[in-house]
C-alpha cells in the first residue's frame, strides 16, 4: 500500500492552484459586473475542457459561469478535498488501501450523465462526489515520492534490503 | 524504446478527438482526454510486472505525457480547422457573446477566438492553452487510471 503524504508542502501548492481554477470558473459575471472587457477571457481559457452550454452552467445577473454545472462541481469537490483529506487520515489511509473504490464515486455523476432529466443540483453534486476522493490520489503520488527521497538507493535501481515502515507492516502481518 | 511512448501516443491521439467538430464528439469534451488517459494506463499497467513502488508517480508522468502528445496534435488539428472554417458556428456564437456583454473589448479578444482567421497569436495561444488545460487533466485522469487499472491494487 502507497502511504499518503497528507501534510507535503506541496499540499498548499495544489490548493492555492485548484482556488484559483474555481475562481476562474466563477469571474465572468463579477468581471462583467467592472464592465471590464476581459470577462470573456475565462471562457476562452476554458472552452476546450467544458461545453460552456449558458443553460446548463450557474448564471449571476443573467451572466453564465465559465464551465457547466458539473464541470464547477468536479473543479469544486477537488478542491475541497484538497483541503479536507489531511483532517481526515483514517479515511485516506482506507481509501489508499483499496484505491479502486474512487471508481465507486463516479458512478452517480456516470448515471445522472445518461438520464435525460438531470437537473443543475443533481450534475453540481454528483461532480462534487465523483471529484472528491480523487483528490486524494495527489497526496499518494507525492507520498511515493518522498519514500523515494528517503532511500535514495532505489533512484539508482540498486538493489535494496532497507526496509520502509510499508515492509516492515506487511512482514509483521 | 521508452515503455510509455505507445500508450501515451495511442492516448494522447483519442484524447486530441475532442477537437473534432462532430456533436457526439463535442458534448463529451475534456471526458475524450480522461478516456485516453485511461486507456493508455490500461494499456502500460497490463505490459508491467506488478510492482509495489512509484505506481501513481508512473500513472501521472503517463497522463502528463499523453497530455502534451494529445495539446500538440489539437492545436495542429483546430489550426487545420479554422482555416477550413469547421468551427463558423462556434465563432459565431463566440462573436454574439462579446457583443452581448456590452463591455469594450480589447482588441485581441476575438482574434483569440478566431474571429480574425488563423493568426500567429492564435496558433501560439491555442497550443499553450492546450497543453496547460491538457497536461492536468492528462495527469489528474492519470492518477485515477492508476487507482483504476493497477494490478497490485483492489
Amino acid at each position: 500500500m502507497t502511504e499518503p503524504n497528507l501534510h507535503t508542502a506541496w499540499r498548499w501548492s495544489l490548493l492555492v492552484g485548484c482556488l484559483g481554477a474555481v475562481a476562474l470558473v466563477a469571474s465572468p459575471p463579477f468581471l462583467m459586473a467592472t464592465g471590464s472587457g476581459y470577462a470573456a477571457l475565462p471562457r476562452w481559457l476554458l472552452h476546450g475542457l467544458c461545453h460552456q452550454l449558458p443553460e446548463r452552467s450557474f448564471q449571476l445577473n443573467d451572466v453564465a459561469f465559465a464551465v457547466c454545472h458539473r464541470c464547477t462541481g468536479l473543479y469544486a469537490g477537488f478542491a475541497l478535498g484538497l483541503a479536507a483529506w489531511p483532517h481526515m487520515p483514517r479515511a485516506a489511509v482506507r481509501l489508499a488501501s483499496n484505491p479502486r473504490w474512487i471508481a465507486m464515486f463516479f458512478t452517480p455523476l456516470l448515471v445522472d450523465a445518461v438520464v435525460a432529466d438531470n437537473t443543475a443540483a443533481s450534475r453540481f453534486a454528483t461532480g462534487l462526489i465523483a471529484s472528491f476522493p480523487v483528490a486524494l490520489l495527489p497526496f499518494l503520488a507525492l507520498g511515493e515520492r518522498k519514500s523515494l527521497a528517503a532511500n535514495p538507493r532505489r533512484r539508482s535501481g540498486a538493489a535494496t534490503t532497507i526496509p520502509t515502515p510499508t515492509t516492515l507492516r506487511r512482514v509483521r502481518k | 524504446m521508452n515503455p510509455k511512448l505507445q500508450p501515451a501516443l495511442v492516448g494522447g491521439i483519442l484524447g486530441a478527438a475532442q477537437v473534432l467538430p462532430l456533436p457526439i464528439v463535442e458534448v463529451i469534451d475534456c471526458g475524450w482526454m480522461t478516456i485516453g488517459t485511461w486507456l493508455a494506463v490500461f494499456l502500460y499497467f497490463r505490459g508491467q510486472e506488478p510492482s509495489a513502488d512509484k505506481r501513481f508517480r508512473a500513472g501521472a508522468s503517463l497522463g502528463l505525457f499523453a497530455g502534451l502528445i494529445a495539446a500538440v496534435v489539437c492545436t495542429v488539428i483546430r489550426t487545420i480547422g479554422m482555416a477550413q472554417g469547421w468551427y463558423a458556428e462556434d465563432i459565431a456564437v463566440m462573436q454574439a457573446t462579446l457583443e452581448a456583454m456590452g463591455a469594450e473589448v480589447p482588441s485581441f479578444v476575438p482574434e483569440l477566438f478566431g474571429a480574425e482567421g488563423v493568426t500567429g497569436l492564435l496558433v501560439v495561444s491555442q497550443l499553450v492553452f492546450y497543453l496547460v488545460g491538457l497536461s492536468i487533466v492528462g495527469t489528474i485522469s492519470g492518477l485515477v487510471g492508476t487507482a483504476i487499472f493497477d494490478k497490485k491494487r483492489g
